[in-house]
């Protein structure tokens, strides 16, 4: 019965989400268009930090590196979902270079590799001009997205397959962690010597989280190009790491609906206090160190344990 | 089965262990050997497990397991090729539920292919179901084994300490080794916990699996084992049943103190 409701609650918040765009304005659509490329973002960052135990420093490579594919793609008038799976492409490849380079390294060489790659890339994205046009960004031009959505405005075709985008990860992820798969990346996440003892080979399974996550982060950077249309450099620097990072803690690390409310309040945040500038990341800071603190299983997590609490206590009485 | 032969190690320049030789034979259609390793603490046991279970580099020697050389491998391929161990502290995962712990380790005889471990598990569960389904079997019949069937539900790291040591060794067991190397199994545990050990042990043995055990406490040791090497000072300096290590001077003095006797 209560799966059942629960089933009936999501359908409708799902029907509500499809239909957000013809009952609002643009400005509003903008930020839900926000909130879900970062709940994707958020989704590959759980799955490496939350699921797996890889803390990358280096994640913002990824958001980077898909933000321009897409951009690039789209003004060789690509169809907007091929140049995103071009961004998802390009993004496993390097997950794929980058992991099997460095995850075989301690957890501190294993940081300064990732975020040296970022940094990299960062360089790269300022001094390539004919191809990025350096700082001065890259201005993305709208095409279609294909599938099925070319009959409705821009904006509107963006948001619609940033929807269909996020459920489908989701699902994926959701689907991955029930697996044995999951399970396998999980007590990696764990103890990795200890999985090694049972004959799980750790750098194998960590190369394949890694390589997902930079799929599905190149694919929410990729959303972001299409979304406002332009890619620059910044995109690739560690500002955008932390981002994934405080929506990963906030929402509940390992959590598979901790992403959803990490990316709902940090994107709620950011433009509730967009009238008081770059203070606003000295705020962000603050709400991480507080979040780290008081509450270090996130919101999902200390919803979850103090349920769990009163379960028990009924129990008890 | 397993053949070590002249091992030595050190540790920036201190010698921790030279010119160890320990044998466990493989007995075909006879009862499986069961084989302690005792020593003061210091003495190098468990790094000696460490070396020839792949979480260690050996200086010398050599370490054969079913005529394969095992130094140089990596602990996952050793476990492959049959050898599990179990750790002193690192006992379980501690967010995942007993189940799910011994799960783990019941995967790996299901051979999975690429597909099944890297994209399947990405689209629908129902494409791995039957591995997945006899893995589960299998856990099953491990916990129900170890007695452990009514916690499979509780996640790991609430269990009390003896049932999380408990769990070490189903979780060893669930990768069906040939050989099941055990580090400290009754370290901690009540004398109660400490005889149920004995007992699973001993099941596990009959049940044909070669055990190798480092333990301190003496009367599992001298009742559960076959035979018993004695390591101190960086050497073998015994090796016997446990009623000729009971006897021998040398271990006497230097492991269980001069004027004691143990009780075999």
């Amino acid at each position: 019965m209560k799966r059942t409701w629960t089933r009936i609650t999501i359908a409708v918040a799902l029907v509500l989400v499809v239909a957000f765009p013809f009952l609002t304005n643009a400005y509003i659509l903008g930020i839900a268009q926000a909130m879900l490329l970062y709940f994707i973002y958020a989704m590959a960052m759980n799955l490496l930090m939350g699921y797996t135990g890889i803390r990358s420093f280096g994640q913002a490579g990824f958001w980077g590196v898909g933000a321009y594919v897409t951009g690039l793609m789209m003004n060789m008038h690509q169809y907007g979902i091929l140049s995103l799976l071009g961004a998802m492409i390009i993004g496993a490849v390097l997950g794929l270079a980058v992991g099997m380079l460095s995850l075989r390294l301690q957890s501190v060489y294993f940081f300064i590799t990732t975020l040296g790659v970022s940094e990299m890339l960062r360089v790269i994205a300022i001094n390539w001009m004919p191809v990025t046009r350096g700082p001065m960004g890259l201005m993305v031009q709208p095409t279609s997205m294909g599938l099925f959505l070319g009959r409705f405005e821009y904006q509107t075709q963006v948001y619609l397959l940033s929807v269909l985008l996020a459920v489908l990860c989701f699902l994926g992820l959701r689907t991955l962690m029930r697996s044995h798969t999951g399970k396998i990346l999980m007590s990696i996440r764990d103890s990795e010597p200890l999985a090694d003892s049972v004959g799980v080979n750790p750098t194998a399974y960590k190369v394949f989280a890694f390589a997902t996550a930079g799929a599905i982060t190149a694919l929410s950077g990729g959303l972001n190009a299409m979304a406002y249309r332009i890619v620059v450099p910044d995109f690739l620097s560690m500002q955008y790491t932390t981002i994934g990072l405080l929506m990963v803690l906030i929402g509940g690390s390992g959590e598979l609906w901790g992403p959803l409310f990490g990316a709902l309040i940090y994107v709620g945040f950011n433009e509730g206090l967009r009238s008081i500038g770059e203070f606003r990341l000295v705020i962000f800071a603050l709400i991480m160190i507080l979040v780290v603190m008081l509450f270090p299983k996130g919101l999902i997590g200390t919803l979850k344990q103090q349920t769990n609490k009163i379960k028990q206590r009924k129990q008890q009485t | 089965m397993l053949e070590i032969r002249n091992l030595s190690k050190s540790f920036q320049g201190l010698q921790v262990f030279s010119g160890i030789d320990l044998t466990v034979e493989d007995r075909p259609g006879e009862k499986s050997p069961l084989i302690g390793v005792i020593g003061p603490n210091g003495a190098g046991k468990t790094t000696l497990f460490n070396i020839f279970t792949g979480y260690a580099k050996a200086d010398g020697g050599s370490v054969i397991f079913d005529g394969k050389e095992l130094l140089g491998k990596k602990p996952h391929e050793i476990v492959r090729a049959g050898l599990t161990r179990t750790f002193q502290s690192t006992l379980a995962f501690r967010q995942l539920t007993v189940k799910e712990n011994v799960l783990v380790a019941a995967y790996l005889h299901e051979d999975f292919s690429f597909l099944e471990r890297f994209i399947y598990p990405l689209v629908s569960l129902k494409l791995t179901q039957k591995k997945t389904r006899d893995a589960q079997e299998r856990a099953e019949k491990v916990l129900s084994m170890v007695g452990m069937l009514d916690d499979m539900d509780m996640v790991s790291g609430n269990l009390p300490y003896g049932k999380q040591k408990k769990l070490g060794i189903a979780m060893g067991l669930a990768t069906e080794p040939k050989l099941l190397a055990l580090d400290e199994p009754a370290a901690g545990l009540n004398p109660h916990e400490t005889a149920e050990t004995m007992e699973l042990l001993q099941e596990i043995n009959r049940g044909g699996t070669a055990v190798l055990v480092i333990e301190h406490n003496m009367k599992l040791i001298m009742t559960a084992c076959e035979r018993i090497y004695v390591l101190s000072g960086g050497r073998i300096i015994a090796e016997g049943l446990p009623q000729e290590i009971a006897k021998n001077e040398r271990v006497i003095e230097v492991y269980l103190g001069k004027g004691m006797t143990a009780h075999a």
